[in-house]
């Protein structure tokens, strides 16, 4: 068993996850004799890196396949196809019994910490769950291990022997990090573990994560719809619409720098709490739901809701290039341009914004003059 | 604060509302004031437990009274007192002169009836419309909310919708009899980043074209940055700050305030920074200032008096004892 507490960090910058091509199908209607109908991409072709020690972001909106790239990256659920190498393994031919000794460096911490626990369980109980199953501490050091991990998540010990119902939402969040933890994971899965919690609360846990990250250099795959948490925490991001990867780079790339429209409109969209920076600016609210993953469109998946889509968008899918700095970008129009970056990228899709339903309705606070210039980023 | 109008469209006086389960009621909302005029919209903001949601559906009278009761204050719809209308009266006014958004549109929509049925529903028992009049006004209503295609969505249930369409749906039901004040309860919580941002400038503009009172309750102050006009931030049970929007997010004057604004991403470099502690549970508030054993600037005295939510100037309001001496941070200083 290569060290269960593995804490050690790899030397130099192999990557301890990486994902190759993985694609995931789930079937989502059958006919009478059983034969596939319908099926859903849920995952399509995704190539990723996570170095040892950061935190990769993936961001996207409900349906676009983020938390099952993670339950791929965590063999948790099969893939179809695709490579996943963890540390030096290929996690997708061990077997049963290899996985299982393996899955204690790789631990998930849940989006809703009022399910995520048994209610009539103590907590003590709950934390020291993984221990129990792993079957490799006595229950001294069981005891021992779940005091510390209460400490490091900043729970009194006496807290192991009450129940979920005795805390606060953002208590059992800890609750549920400490039970992530406890096996001394070297790969956390965080799937939206702040979104359950308020704005103060979500703070303190985002600030939690990243002390426990830096002292017991842990991996995150950290998802989210939102995209200024995701790059508060990030040193990575990847942008996923429909199944597929459209934009990867460093966090700061990818939030200011951005180079796929889709990753404009999410920028766009995360509400600035400044008043009078949110006036001036102008929003891309994208017309329309997401498309149906079922049919997904033609070419590059995102074409009919872009504004700045061009014919070829419709029907060849763009491929993800990436750059040497290990910014990549998958879209026709800007592939070929210089200056469609950031802000400059943002004030032309709002002026080529076609006049949509959404838009129809007058618009409160109208921008003070159209020139593309004022369309600045706060 | 009544300036555009000689009556507030709603305005909430006094108001306590109490947990009434079990022996003595134990007040978890306390000495509320607000007032709403016509095409304002109000933010009501707090985390899970500051009462936003109750002071909110309190002015429904959605409460259950065997759970929770208000016993105090009352709520006037243009100078008209709705707490001790009879329930038929109540009911009148409800869906008709307030709409309501409510926070979850997958639990809130009946899975079992169209959502033609549903707005029809309302509709027909509000006003004296004929069938085919009011089928016709659902159309419309669902092309007002940016519902696209609406004679093929009008037919489908709400299985059959994304989130974000079904808030719209909500939003059209809360429209429909075009009612003077708009309550929203959260109504963007359950949706994700892009559909937020259209979900908020819908309603906000149609407060404006509507001419409707608007109170939008949320946790998050980032979503009110630019769709409110004024904020209140409400903290274990009342309110502790209330000013213009800019004034808030500017000059801040409660020291919650300014840490809640610190806690949203963007507004400082660097790490964010959260609220240490947790706050106190319904009904067993802290001796004096409610935040005081979470509050950085926390000096003996201030959990000893009760501190009064005091003009600091004309349309800003704090409760906070320290609130002349300390320098508080607002947004982009």
């Amino acid at each position: 068993m290569s060290g269960v507490n593995g804490v050690t960090k790899h030397a130099g910058s192999a990557p301890l996850l990486t994902l190759r091509n993985v694609s995931r199908r789930f079937v989502t209607g059958r006919d009478f004799l059983g034969r596939v109908q319908q099926s859903v991409c849920a995952v399509d072709n995704v190539s990723i890196d996570v170095e040892p020690g950061t935190t990769l972001g993936i961001v996207g909106e409900s349906g676009s396949g983020k938390s099952t790239l993670g339950r791929l990256a965590l063999r948790m659920i099969e893939s179809d196809a695709g490579e996943i190498d963890f540390s030096g393994e290929d996690l997708r031919r061990l077997s049963p019994k290899d996985l299982r000794q393996l899955r204690p460096q790789m631990t998930m911490i849940f989006q809703d910490p009022y399910s995520a626990l048994n209610p009539r369980w103590t907590v003590g109980r709950s934390i020291a769950e993984p221990l129990r199953i792993n079957g490799s501490s006595t229950r001294e050091e069981t005891h021992s291990a779940v005091v510390d991990m209460l400490a490091r998540v900043g729970l009194d010990a006496d807290a192991m022997h009450r129940r979920p119902a005795a805390f606060s939402g953002g208590q059992r969040q800890r609750i549920v990090i400490a039970r992530a933890l406890i096996t001394r994971p070297r790969l956390v899965f965080c799937d939206e573990p702040v979104s359950a919690l308020d704005v103060s609360t979500r703070a303190q846990v985002i600030g939690l994560l990243e002390d426990l990250q830096r002292d017991l250099g842990l991996t995150y795959l950290f998802v989210s719809h939102d995209l200024g948490i995701v790059e508060s925490v990030s040193d990575r991001i990847a942008v996923m619409y429909l199944g597929s990867v459209v934009e990867i780079g460093n966090a700061e790339t990818v939030a200011r720098e951005f180079r796929h429209p889709y990753t404009a409109s999410l920028v766009s969209a995360v509400p600035a709490p400044d008043p009078r920076a949110q006036r001036v600016r102008r929003r891309i609210v994208l017309s329309g739901d997401p498309p149906s993953p079922v049919d997904p469109p033609s070419g590059c998946t995102f074409h009919p809701r872009c504004p700045l889509a061009e014919p070829i968008c419709a029907r060849e899918k763009p491929p993800l290039l990436i750059d040497a700095a290990g910014h990549g970008v998958a879209c026709h129009v800007t592939q070929g341009s210089t200056d469609l970056i950031g802000a400059n990228l943002l004030a032309r899709m709002t002026d080529a914004r076609e006049p949509g339903i959404s838009t129809t309705l007058p618009v409160r606070v109208p921008a003070p003059d159209s020139a593309p210039a004022s369309a600045s980023m706060p | 604060m009544n300036r555009t109008a000689d009556v507030a469209a709603l305005s909430i006086g006094g108001l306590e509302i109490s947990l009434v389960q079990g022996g003595r009621p134990v007040p978890v909302v306390t000495g509320v004031n607000l007032s709403v005029n016509k095409k304002e919209v109000l933010g009501l903001v707090g985390e899970s437990g500051s009462g936003k949601s109750l002071t909110s559906l309190a002015a429904t009278r959605l409460l259950d009274p065997r759970v929770v009761r208000t016993t105090a204050g009352s709520v006037k719809l243009f100078g008209k007192e709705l707490l001790t209308l009879p329930e038929a009266e109540m009911r009148r006014v409800r869906g008709k002169e307030i709409g309501i958004i409510f926070q979850d549109p997958m639990t809130s929509l009946d899975p079992a009836f169209t959502i033609g049925y549903q707005l029809n529903c309302g509709l027909r028992w509000h006003t004296d419309l004929t069938r085919a009049a009011a089928r016709n006004r659902v159309l419309e209503l669902l092309g007002l909310v940016g519902i696209g295609d609406p004679r093929r969505r009008v037919d489908q249930y709400p299985h059959q919708l994304s989130g974000g369409t079904r808030q719209r749906v909500m939003i059209a039901m809360a429209i429909a009899c075009e009612p003077k004040v708009l309550i929203a309860d959260e109504p963007t919580t359950a949706l994700d980043a892009t559909t937020q941002a259209q979900i908020l400038e819908l309603i906000a503009s149609l407060a404006t074209t509507m001419e409707m009172a608007t109170v939008i309750t949320t946790h998050d102050l980032g979503v009110v940055a630019d769709v409110c006009d004024r904020v209140a931030v409400m903290y274990a049970g009342q309110i502790v700050e209330c000013a213009t929007t800019d004034e808030l997010f500017y000059r801040p004057k409660h020291p919650y305030t300014e840490r809640l604004l610190q806690s949203l991403p963007g507004v400082r470099a660097g790490r964010l920074q959260g609220i240490p502690g947790q706050p106190p549970r319904s009904g067993r508030f802290p001796q004096g200032c409610r935040f005081a054993p979470r509050c950085p600037y926390a000096r003996p005295g201030c959990s000893a008096d009760d501190p009064e939510l005091t003009r600091v100037q004309t349309d800003h309001a704090a409760r906070c004892l320290r609130e002349a001496e300390l320098e508080l941070t607002g947004v982009g200083a």
